[in-house]
């Protein structure tokens, strides 16, 4: 009689987890290629979005959660990702880029999430993404630093916006248009007003107009100092750049009519995500305008799409909307980015996505919430179908559920 | 003089907390970097009261001397008095502790958007000396250079003010005097915090309300008291303005990234010329 010694029984469990291996693995195969109409149920797609859920940053990232939810209610209401039900996870990093890569090694360790919405800042998304591209996992998400957008470095990296420079060349244009011949530039003393100076710079430059730039403390109490540099310049008109969510762009407008510069339009630019009319009086939001994308601008007018006005209802259902809708509708596509590539690819292997997408004709029209046409190609993950009509210039008004409701000045 | 004056109500602000930073320090021989947090959560108090209960800001001065004094209070029961007094300073870690739980707890109740209230004065712009500036600006400079000129006279003339100067002095002998020193340690905790807080109704016009004001105003006001010199309210006050002006000049001639390069080079250029600052006192040897 022979006896099995402990490696042989060792073996032969490793060949029966093998062939259970085997199974699922063709079980998981069969029923990715499967539609699963009702969005339940089956092998999930799994999405974890690590970002700001508590502390400084919460609002972008709570309203970056609100918008995936709807966005994947709507996916899985529609067959999912390739068939597979989508599967929002979340990990908070308090906007911490060293937390956020722990975060992610720990999850990716855990259980491999098949794609990744890294942070509500280019900063986190910066820190995560060599991991994510070791770890071959799709990248989503709404920062938009120029840097992220390598597609050599970061092939799994998608964005469904475009990059700063054609917003910069849009407004460039449109201060051509209206005759002026020299900008000045305020923007924040940070690595992003540094970047987004030079973008606007070369753009303005582009056009035939001079810049100059101007440099101010975004955590300053006081910005009569850098607005009273204006005087003297020969601008006609400035452009403020990533003013944000902080005081810095009411406290600019302050010291507009301290200085003296009522009658010099300022423009701030889409970086400006605070509503500026709470923090000034009515008579400082004269000649103020803001230079952003249109699906920013009021949407619940008889203009608004159904899908828009059902997307806005969706989500004030989640809570008030307190960020400005291109933070929800950025997100929304960034995760619709994931079912077209899969549909396109027939697959959600990362690799067969990404060739997918870069190679992707066209979609039909209302898939995109932030721009009419989004579109990558091998040598840019950002979108490069942006047209004209998604920027728009409009005076300064209050933020509507998210919306900027122009004023009549 | 429009840049001047922006310098001297910004410096007013930093002398504000600098000022308050010395009633902790003169009284307990603590310094207290959780001071500039009850200014933030004072220009919290003046938006509930003037803007969500639509009541007069008189009412947010009263109510954030009330919020300022228990705060405080609770920060020297809490973060202070437990520590031993072996010379290690622990204080400088818990207070900082206190700091981020204020402005932690300020994140929770009011959020991370910035909030605008009206003040005592005029957001209408006025000419002054060939300057403009508004009347909040006005009120804010003076009612703290009032406010200093008050503490100085309180420190060296009341009982308790003259206490406080000889528990600084030497705590021990001071304890052996009669003086109740853990008393006056929660009383200039209180009043402290009573002070900021109170005085959030007067800065908010200028600086909104806005969770992240105390760590914008931490270091300057730090660097104010080291120019003025620790333990002169007379000499914080300076200090304060000396360091607006200084920082509003060198961003309108030089540019905003000197504008802390000027600062620190100030104070590095006192602390060699006067290491105890322009006004603090001289050390005095013993033979």
């Amino acid at each position: 009689m022979f006896h099995m010694s402990g490696q042989s029984k060792a073996s032969r469990a490793s060949l029966a987890a093998a062939a259970v291996a085997a199974l699922l693995g063709m079980s998981a195969c069969s029923s990715s290629n499967k539609v699963d109409a009702s969005g339940s149920g089956g092998h999930p797609y799994r999405v974890l979005a690590v970002m700001p859920l508590s502390g400084a940053n919460q609002a972008i990232g709570q309203a970056t959660k609100n918008a995936l939810e709807v966005a994947a209610d709507g996916i899985n209401k529609s067959g999912g990702i390739n068939g597979r039900r989508v599967a929002l996870s979340y990990a908070d990093d308090q906007a911490d880029p060293t937390k956020a890569v722990s975060l992610l090694q720990a999850a990716i360790s855990a259980q491999k999430p098949d794609a990744v919405v890294a942070g509500s800042s280019s900063n986190e998304t910066l820190a995560m993404l060599p991991a994510l591209s070791r770890a071959k996992i799709m990248n989503i998400g709404t920062t938009s630093s120029i840097k992220i957008d390598d597609p050599n470095q970061y092939p799994y990296t998608f964005r469904p916006n475009d990059r700063p420079t054609v917003l910069a060349k849009a407004d460039a244009e449109q201060f051509a248009h209206l005759g002026y011949k020299k900008v000045a530039l305020l923007a924040p003393d940070s690595a992003i007003g540094i970047s987004n100076s030079g973008v606007n710079s070369d753009a303005l430059n582009a056009v035939g107009l001079s810049s100059v730039t101007i440099k101010f403390d975004p955590a300053g109490l006081d910005m009569s100092a850098p607005v009273a540099q204006l005087k003297g310049s020969g601008a006609q008109a400035a452009l403020v750049i990533s003013a944000g969510p902080a005081a810095a762009g009411g406290l600019i407008l302050d010291a507009r009519a301290k200085v003296g510069l009522s009658s010099m339009p300022f423009y701030f630019d889409a970086g400006l995500t605070a509503d500026i009319t709470k923090l000034v009086p009515a008579a400082e939001l004269a000649n103020a305008f803001i230079c952003t994308y249109a699906v920013s601008v009021n949407q619940q007018g008889a203009g608004a799409t159904p899908s828009m006005k059902d997307f806005v209802a969706a989500l004030k259902a989640k809570g008030p909307i307190v960020s400005t809708m291109l933070a929800s509708t950025a997100a929304s596509d960034a995760l619709t980015i994931l079912q077209v590539g899969a549909d396109a690819a027939r697959s959600t292997d990362p690799d067969k996505m990404k060739a997918a997408l870069e190679n992707l004709e066209g979609t039909s029209s209302g898939t995109w919430k932030t721009f009419n046409q989004i579109k990558w190609s091998s040598s840019s993950h950002f979108n490069t179908a942006s047209q004209t009509s998604d920027y728009v210039i409009v005076p300064v008004g209050p933020l509507v559920d998210g919306q900027i409701v122009p004023s009549q000045s | 003089m429009l840049t001047v004056w922006a310098g001297l109500s910004v410096g007013a602000i930093y002398a504000l907390v600098a000022i308050v930073f010395n009633i902790i320090f003169v009284a307990s021989g603590t310094f207290n970097f959780a001071q500039p947090q009850f200014l933030m959560v004072g220009t919290f108090v003046a938006y509930t009261v003037v803007v969500t209960w639509s009541l007069p800001i008189v009412f947010a001065v009263l109510l954030g001397l009330l919020v300022g004094a228990a705060a405080g209070a609770l920060e020297e029961l809490l973060a202070v008095r437990p520590l031993p007094r072996n010379g290690a300073h622990g204080e400088l870690v818990t207070t900082v502790g206190w700091a981020v739980i204020m402005q932690g707890i300020a994140l929770l109740i009011w959020g991370s958007d910035p909030h605008r209230v009206r003040g005592f004065g005029s957001e209408h712009v006025v000419d002054v000396l060939g300057g403009r500036l508004t009347v909040d600006d006005i009120a804010i400079v003076v009612s703290v250079v009032v406010l200093a000129l008050c503490i100085r006279w309180w420190f060296g003339h009341s009982r308790a003010g003259i206490a406080c100067l000889a528990t600084s002095e030497d705590r021990q002998a001071a304890t052996l005097r009669g003086i109740n020193v853990r008393l006056l340690s929660l009383g200039s905790f209180a009043a402290a915090g009573a002070l900021l807080c109170g005085m959030g109704a007067v800065v908010v016009p200028k600086t909104f309300a806005v969770y992240s004001l105390g760590s914008v105003l931490v270091l300057k006001a730090f660097v104010s008291l080291a120019v003025g010199g620790f333990g002169s309210f007379i000499g914080a006050l300076i200090g304060g303005l000396f360091v607006g002006l200084a920082e509003a000049l060198s961003i309108k001639y030089w540019g905003t990234q000197y504008a802390e390069v000027t600062i620190f080079a100030l104070l590095v250029a006192v602390l060699i010329l006067r290491p105890q600052g322009l006004f603090g006192p001289r050390p005095v040897r013993v033979i």
